[in-house]
Order: C-alpha cells, then structure tokens, then sequence
C-alpha cells in the first residue's frame, strides 16, 4: 500500500522528467548562424572524421550571458554533424575549470579539446598536458588578417619555448565602469586616466553608506586579482625577470599598500568588498552602491536588459595608470588540445578551432558575450563599435598589456594569481592591520614556496 | 491535550519491550557483546562448524560495505596523507619533501586562523545546534495543530540543496542589500555582516546553524518519540515537574542519540566547506578561515601536496573527538 | 493546566515559524522576481512579482532532467547504502567473527576525510572503472559517505536493541537471515527510516563532487544545474532560487513519507512483540 503510494510519486516525475526532455528539441534560431561557412572538409579532416573513434568532446567556458554559450554548442553540432562525428559540448563554469581540470587530469580523462583562461593553458602546458596546435594558430590568423600584437605576444611567450599551445578567440579586459551621473555632479566630466585621480574623484563624489567610490573585490576571489595588475602599475612586481624568485619584498609594493590602506581606512571602499564573492562588484555597481568598478562587460550585459538606465548613466574607460606604469591586462582564452587526445581528434579539433573563427559566427558571437577582440578581421565587427563596453575593451586590445606584464608570464606566475595571493597580502594589511612589512614578508615567503615548486 | 501525547509517542516508543523499557535499552547496549560472548559459549567446546560457519556469514555481510569503504575512501585517504608529504602538483608525481609542508604552517596565518575556528566556529555551531534541535524537537512532539505540517516546515533549511541554503543566506546577510539590512534600514546604517570580522564569525555560525538545526530537531525527534510513555506517567505520579520529567527522564533517554548526531554534525561541520566558502571564502582576510578552505585555496594553484597537508592535519584531532565521544556512548 | 499548555504550544509554534519562515520566505520572494528588483530595490515585499524565472528553468533550462537525475542518483545511493548499512550493521552487531573490531572501527573514521581532498583520487579511481560522467559514477562516488553514515546510524540502534526476541527466534528454528528480515528490521523501522532519508538528502543536495563527477548537460543532477544558472560572474538569484524552491519539493515528499513509515513501521513492530 504504501510502496505503491512511493513508486506513484515517482512515476509522476519520471513522467515530468521524460515530457521534459520531449520538449527539449524546440527550434533554435541560432541554428543558421550555427551552420554558417562549414564547407566540404579537406582530405586530410575527412580522413581523420573517419578515423574518430567515439565522442568528440569539447568543453567550452560558461560566461555571461547564456545566449552567447548556446550560440557555440549549436555551432560545435553543426560542425560536427557536417563531418558526420557525434559531439558533445560540456559547460564548464569559469570559475571552476580549474578544479575541473585538476580532477580530469589526474584522472586521466580531459575532453578531445576545450576552452580554458591563459593561466591554465600556461600551467597545462608546462605540466605536458596539452598538444602544440601551431598549424591552426597559423591558418586561422592568416584567415583573419592576423593576430593582434598584444595577443600574439601572449602566445608566444618565452615560457612557451617557442611552441603554440592554443588558439585564442577572444579576450577577457577590464573595462573600468563609472558612474558618469554622479560625477558630473561634482564636476568630473571625463573618467580617471590614473589610480590618484580615482581616488580623488572617488572621495568626491561619495555619500557613505550609501555609495562608495572604489568597489574592488580585496576578497579571496579572482576578481580580487585586480589588486595585482594596480601593485604593478605602482612599479612592484611579483618576480624578477627570469620568474624564479619572488620580488614581492620591495619599496614599490610598500607604496602600494600604503596607498591603498589609505583608501581603505579613508573608507573609499565599500566595507564588505572584503568578502565579495565573484559576483560581489558586480552587483554592488547594480544595487547602487559603487562608484567605479573594474569588470569585463558582464555587468554590462545584465544591465542592458535589467536596469537600462544605470547602463546609461555610466562611462566605460580604461583602467587607470599607477605612478610606474599602466597594468591593463588582456587575458586571452584559448582553444587548446590535450596531449591525451587521439591523432585524428587532434587534427579535428584544429579544424574546429579553424571553424569556431569564422567571421559571420563570430561577430554573432561576439555581440551576445563580453570578450574583446584578438584578431585584425575582428575589429570591424558592428559590436566593437555599437557597444560602448565593447569599445572599451576594442581600445583595450590596442592599448593593453600582455599577461602578467611586466612580470614574466610562466605557470607560477598564474599560480601565484590563482591562490590570490596579492588579495589575501592586501586583506592582512586592511582587515588584520598588521604592519606593511610583515604583510610582505608573508606574501614573499608563500610566493616563494609556490615559484620554488615550479623550479624543482 | 497531554493525553494526547502520550498517544502519539506511544507506537514509535513500542519497540522496546513494554514494562522494563528504561532498564533493557540500557542493558542492550552492553547486550551485544554478551551476545557474542554467549553464542561463542557453546561452539567454543566443541569447536563447533557453527562458529566458523557464523564468522563466514559475519564476514561476508560486512564484506561489501568494507570493500566500497577501502576502495573509495581508503584508498584516496592513503593517496592523500601520501601526498601531503610530497610537492606532488597536478599532473606531476612530486618528490618526497619530509615534513616541509606541515612545517610551513607554523607560521601560516591561515592555519592560525583555521585551528581558532574549530573551536570557535565549528564549536559554538555545534553547541547552538544542540541546544535549538532540542528545543525544537520538544516543541515538535508536544500536541499543536497540524504537527506534520510544522514537522515539513522545519524540514526546510535542510531540503534545500545546501550551496543553495547559503546562497540565500548571504543575500540576507549581504551589506547593504541584503535581507536583514534591508528590515533594519529605518534603524541603523548598514551593518558589515559579513565583512567585519566579528560580524563575519557570527554570521558564518548563525548560518551554519540554521542550514544544520533541523537535522539535530528531527534526529532528536526520533529519539523523544521512542520514550516510553509509562516513564512520564510514574513521573507525574511521583509529582515531578515538567522541567524534571525532561531532566531526569527525557535527557538521558536521548543521550546515546544526541552523542551520535553529536560526532556525525561535527565532522560534517569540521568539513563543511560549502557554507565557508559561499559566505565569506574564508575571509576577511583570513577570519572565518577553515581546513576545507585551505586545501581548495592550494588546490586552486594545483599545489595537491600542501592542500593534502591542510586537510590531514586536522585527522588526528577528529580521530580524538571521535573516539572520545564514541567511548562516552558505550558508556551510557 | 490546559491554559497554560495552549499558551506554551503557540509560543512554539511562533517560536519556530520565526526561526525558519523569514530566510525562507525572503528565498521565495527572490525567486519570483527580476534580478534588478533584488539588488537595485531590496524590499521583503514581492514587489513585481512573476514566474518568468521558473518559466525560465522549467522549460528553457529544462530543469526536470535535471530533478530526474538526482532522483535516480539519491535512491540509488540510499538503496544501495542502506543494504549494505543494514547486512554490515547486522553483522557487527550480532556476529562474532575476526575482524569485527577493525571493520566497525574504520567505517566510523571512514567519514573523518574531507570531499574537498577526496575528489582527485576519487576521480582517478572513478575514470579507471570508467565510469566517469555517468550517474553510475556518482551513485558510487556518493556511496563515500552514504555507506559509514547509514552503517553506523543502524549499527548504533542493532547494539541498543536487546537480543532477547531475536534469540527466542533462533530456538523456534529461525535462521539469523530470517531473524533479520522478519524481527529486526520491522522493530527498527524509526532508525531505518532516519537513515535512509539522510543518505537520501544528502545525496540529493551534494554539490562539490557532483561539479567534478557528472559535467554533461544529460547527466547533470539538480545541483549543478542550478549552479551553472550563474554564468561566470553574474549570478542569477531568482532562477536559482526557483530552482531551489523546485527541487526541495522531492525532498519534503520523501520526508513526508518517510514520516508516516516511521510510525506505521514501529507500531506494527509493537504488534509483533
């Protein structure tokens, strides 16, 4: 009687369950676009389409907004129905792809190819876990009328020895977002142009509680890495030349924390940009709260749709300069193979990198996501133009820094950064209010464990 | 209205057998191993095929429960404390470094912070735990009307997957949108809950505990429910006061119940990371800083030796607590 | 004496509808409502209030699959954990063979391991039987810290109930199994049914290793899709928390069941005795 009560229960879900998955295969407009430009494949990918064996597995990073995402997956089956191989897209959220990948290689069961952020490429590289591609870097640049300086730069950083581990599509920025209606009230008609005229229009303009000048996450976060790129901009800098010992230790990165605990206790920072999560900056520009803001154009993009008016109401300029340097960092997001992968897998995957290029799929593409452009025939695309946030980051391209710049980019570099090490330096300053030079000495030594690892 | 109670208690009290209840869920519990020791008896004279028919049988049952625990835990547990006496990273074997990982947390403000927390914040959750799951689940096996309903209801906070739970948690403790700054608008400027360092404790624990109580209430629950009523009526009888009945009747009856969610809440407490890392990833700076959240920091950068070392360290502790209150049951 | 118990069971019931209603009431709220409405202008009313973001999960992310996978992954992890919980418990409990100390010593600190150290070699372990990206594979992931819980909490209520019934059976010619099946297991139908429903929440709400063990879209369980509703940096409070208003449904049914069984489970027990 009442086991029969429990598996009615569940039939009505399975049932829920089946009719949903019934459902699933609604028309999708994007399918056009999706199949746009996939001619007939060369012998050589034909042969290798034949040779496949099983399913060609992609992940591709999950970003905002989910449009731009289900543009990529429609257009991975259409490549993949052309070629007559069966495909699978996996989402891998961006904030987890790390320890994604950690468990898939260790486990020995990375995808035929994927999406992934410069700092795992680069330590995926160096751990041997990736396959060169130079082939199709070379093909799709040539297609496209290059690749832009600061993006080829990336690729093919000393680190590398001279090989090329990915294929970029598309950069993440920092886009510095302002709130233009509240500063021209005080009289500030133009964005910051350095970390100094921030703060002062910062003090300015703000009205605690209820709105604060710099929201920048300090918190154990990736977005709390920004504190890194303005350390350098300060002339401090993570490790000397040959990116094996830790430099942290300096007078410049004492100016830094001397200036931003002067922020900070000057109380320009919103007091819980401390314990943000990843989305906290974000929805503190939203709410209302924060003045400036760094981000790549998500924020943008949710408010195009949500709260049309703040977009409106703010500016989209460049990040500010520091009294060394400007630190803008491109962080490009590449198209990269596993060294796991089966030769025919390798040769499909660079024919896919080829197609994912495309131009008419791109500028599609690039209109729904927040990336910036990494190649010449990019450009031109309408977004670019159309989009202030966009602009940003076009002016970006021309204008920023290669990763980790001026530090070397190698994979300790992006382990450091990936332990938030310069955020957690800062937070011990701000919140435990120990001296500056201990504050150092800490980061030093646990910076100096983690390059130490990459030596030996 | 008491009557009532007493109708309610009375089936899920049955099991122990009626009269002597109180007397034989005591001596069961020392019962087992007379049990083994009196079905030994006989088979020992004559070394009976009955006894190693029952040790096959004994083995056999436990047999596979055994093997998915050294196999799924077992074996990544060994793998772990190995590799927290290695510089192994992701994807590279690693050499044998002795003890450098476990040294170089001497001076690691966030092991600091994280071994502070065990008491303070895996503690005091613990405590607060305890102390509302019993109110509650007094409360929930008194007479009230549609107790089932208040049963699901209370049920809430735990159904909900727990990421979610804490999702929703730090929007009501988010500052200045969140909920309960919201409702405190007209009183006070926004209060930092989360990002000032006591405030972040405190929020953290309050969390913690509210994602946690239910679990507490309706284990409790379950235990309040097999009193024998009989218990309480000799009580009443005796003209014991309600604060009595719970004192002397109630409470040890639960204990051996209460010593079990006791150890199961603060290893899943200890390990919690969920609700750490969705409130405050362990900050401000490293305030509300736990074991879990150290080893995912490490694994971020991929250093699987050092994030091993944070996560055995705390073993041996547990070990102890465990044991400890494990002993403290056979006890009762 | 009745006015007093009236006055003292609503004071109850005010003092739990306080603790649990507002958190819960506010998650509500937030799941009806568009992202701007919960950051630009927090309110705990439901102002402009829709079910666009259930509209949203339901049919765009078609969220039911997802429900139908953790379904399937916590019964079978309860199931699963529970035969093997109750035959070990059994066997600790009432048999006398070597080992028996070792066996009941390591499924108790078989929990002491945390899931955040865990995963690596259990993916590695996961890949080698080649289960990765299966439900399969997390059913066995998941039977980690089903198996020792569900172990111990039954082992727990075995050593506390006395032997004498199950001893009156074996003279009547009972076999230990049958004892078991047919005096054991009904008198502990409370205990089983605790068990069973922790397994079963704790399989149905786990997160961490589930984001490692099943990644495709087919095979995602509720609490990866509802985490991958906030892309990259942009979280989406409202579809999330419809999500979770969704999926904690199951959950308060099989409570509710489990609810009933336990008291239908241990009255007819008290028959039996």
């Amino acid at each position: 009687m009442r086991h029969s009560k429990i598996f009615k229960g569940l039939g009505v879900l399975a049932a829920l369950a089946l009719l949903a998955t019934g459902c699933s295969s609604s028309p999708d407009k994007n399918d056009e676009v999706a199949a746009e430009g996939l001619g007939t494949a060369t012998t050589e990918v034909a042969q290798a389409a034949k040779d496949f064996q099983g399913t060609f597995t992609y992940w591709i990073g999950l970003t905002f907004p989910e449009s731009s995402n289900d543009l990529e997956a429609a257009r991975i089956k259409a490549w993949g129905d052309n070629l007559g191989i069966k495909t699978e897209v996996i989402k891998v959220n961006q904030n987890e792809v790390v320890q994604q990948a950690s468990g898939a290689i260790e486990a020995k069961s990375l995808p035929t190819a994927m999406t992934v952020p410069y700092d795992l490429m680069s330590t995926m590289a160096t751990g041997g876990q990736l396959s060169p591609v130079p082939d199709a870097y070379t093909a799709v640049g040539e297609a496209h009328g290059g690749w832009l300086d600061s993006i080829d730069a990336a690729t093919k950083a000393k680190s590398f020895a001279d090989k090329i581990y990915g294929v970029p599509f598309g950069f993440f920025g920092n886009v510095l977002f302002s709130r233009a209606d509240l500063l021209k009230e005080k009289g500030f008609d133009s964005p910051p142009k350095t970390w100094d005229e921030l703060l002062a229009q910062s003090k300015a303009a703000q009205d605690p509680p209820t709105t604060y000048g710099m929201g920048f996450a300090l918190s154990n976060v990736l977005d709390g890495n920004l504190t890194t790129s303005m350390m350098q901009s300060f002339g401090a800098r993570v490790a000397d030349d040959a990116g094996k010992k830790c430099t942290i230790n300096s007078p410049e990165t004492s100016t830094f924390l001397t200036w931003i605990k002067g922020a900070f206790d000057g109380g320009q920072f919103p007091p819980s940009a401390v314990t943000w999560d990843g989305a906290g900056d974000n929805n503190s520009y939203t709410s209302g709260q924060s003045i400036f803001i760094v981000n790549t154009g998500s924020v943008y993009q949710s408010m195009k749709t949500d709260d049309p008016d703040l977009a409106a109401a703010s500016a989209y300029s460049a990040l500010p300069a520091g009294p060394a340097a400007q630190v803008a960092p491109v962080d490009p997001r590449y198209r990269v193979v596993p060294a796991s992968t089966s030769d025919a897998g390798k040769i499909l995957a660079q024919d896919l990198f080829e197609s994912l290029a495309d131009d008419t799929y791109m500028a599609s593409f690039m209109e729904n996501a927040t990336y910036g452009p990494v190649l010449k025939s990019q450009l031109e695309y309408p977004v670019f133009t159309d989009s202030p946030v966009h602009a940003g980051l076009l002016e970006q391209a021309e204008k920023g820094t290669a990763p980790a710049f001026p530090d070397t980019a190698n994979a300790a570099y992006s382990d450091y950064q990936n332990a938030f090490s310069t955020p957690r330096m800062v937070q011990r300053v701000v919140v435990d209010k120990i001296s500056i030079d201990k504050a150092m000495a800490e980061a030093q030594a646990s910076c100096q464990t983690i390059y130490d690892q990459h030596a030996g | 209205m008491q009557a009532n109670t007493n109708k309610a208690a009375a089936p899920a009290g049955a099991p122990a057998p009626a009269g002597s209840a109180g007397t034989s869920r005591r001596d069961a519990a020392r019962g087992s191993g007379d049990a083994a020791g009196r079905s030994r008896g006989p088979g020992s004279g004559r070394r009976n095929p009955a006894v190693s028919r029952e040790a096959r049988l004994g083995l056999l049952l436990v047999l596979p429960a055994v093997a998915v625990i050294v196999i799924l835990i077992g074996y990544p547990t060994i793998s772990s404390i190995w590799y927290s006496f290695t510089d192994r990273m992701v994807g590279s074997p690693g050499h044998f470094i002795g003890l450098a990982n476990y040294t170089r947390l001497a001076t690691d403000s966030g092991f600091l912070s994280a071994a502070a927390n065990l008491v303070l914040i895996v503690g005091i959750s613990l405590l607060l735990k305890l102390v509302l799951g019993t109110l509650v689940a007094v409360i929930l096996n008194r007479p009230m009307p549609g107790r089932n309903l208040w049963r699901l209801l209370v049920m809430l906070p735990w159904a909900m997957p727990g990421f979610v739970a804490f999702m929703g948690l730090r929007l009501m403790f988010e500052s200045p949108y969140g909920a309960i700054n919201v409702a405190l608008e007209s009183f006070t400027s926004p209060v930092p809950f989360l990002s000032d360092p006591t405030w972040a404790r405190i929020s953290v624990v309050l969390a913690t505990v509210w994602r946690g109580f239910p679990f507490w209430a309706i284990s409790i629950l379950a235990a309040l429910q097999t009193i024998p009523k009989e218990l309480y009526e000799a009580a009443r009888m005796d003209g014991a006061s309600t604060w009595q009945q719970f004192v002397n009747i109630t409470v040890p009856q639960i204990r051996s119940t209460v010593a079990v969610i006791a150890v199961i809440s603060a290893i899943w407490t200890a390990n919690g990371f969920e609700n750490i890392w969705l409130m405050t990833q362990g900050g401000p700076s490293t305030t509300t800083m736990t074991f879990p959240v150290l080893s995912f920091l490490s694994l971020q950068s991929r250093q699987l030796g050092q994030a091993a070392a944070y996560a055995v360290v705390i073993l041996p502790v547990m070990a102890l607590f465990i044991m400890l209150l494990s002993r403290r049951k056979k006890e009762i | 004496m009745q006015k007093r118990g009236r006055l003292t069971t609503l004071l109850g019931m005010a003092f739990l509808a306080l603790l649990v209603v507002p958190p819960v009431y506010y998650m509500v709220i937030a799941s009806l409502k568009p992202r701007s409405a919960i950051y630009r202008t927090p309110s705990w009313l439901p102002e402009r209030s829709s079910l666009d973001n259930y509209a949203k999960v339901l049919f765009n992310d078609h969220f039911l699959v997802n429900i139908g996978n953790s379904l399937i992954v916590a019964l079978m992890t309860t199931l699963l954990a529970m035969i093997l919980g109750v035959l070990a418990a059994y066997a600790i409990a009432r048999f006398k063979f070597p080992g028996r100390n070792v066996a009941s010593q390591l499924i108790l600190m078989s929990y002491l391991t945390p899931m955040v150290l865990l995963f690596i070699p259990l993916s590695v372990v996961v890949g080698n039987l080649g289960l990765a990206d299966t439900l399969p594979g997390l059913i066995l992931v998941y039977l980690t810290f089903a198996v020792p819980l569900c172990t111990w909490l039954i082992l727990g209520h075995f050593r506390e109930f006395p032997v004498d019934l199950e001893e009156a059976a074996s003279i009547d010619g009972a076999t230990k199994m049958r004892t078991l099946v047919s005096i054991l297991l009904p008198v502990s139908a409370p205990a089983l049914a605790t068990a069973a429903s922790l397994a079963f929440m704790m399989a149905w709400g786990e997160l961490f290793l589930a984001l490692t063990f099943v990644k495709g879209q087919a095979v995602m369980t509720a609490p990866v899709a509802l985490q991958h509703m906030s892309t990259g940096d942009v979280q989406q409070y409202g579809p999330i928390m419809a999500g979770a208003v969704l999926s904690a449904i199951p959950v308060l049914v099989v409570y509710y069941i489990s609810q009933r069984w336990v008291v239908q489970g241990a009255s007819e027990g008290a028959f039996k005795g």
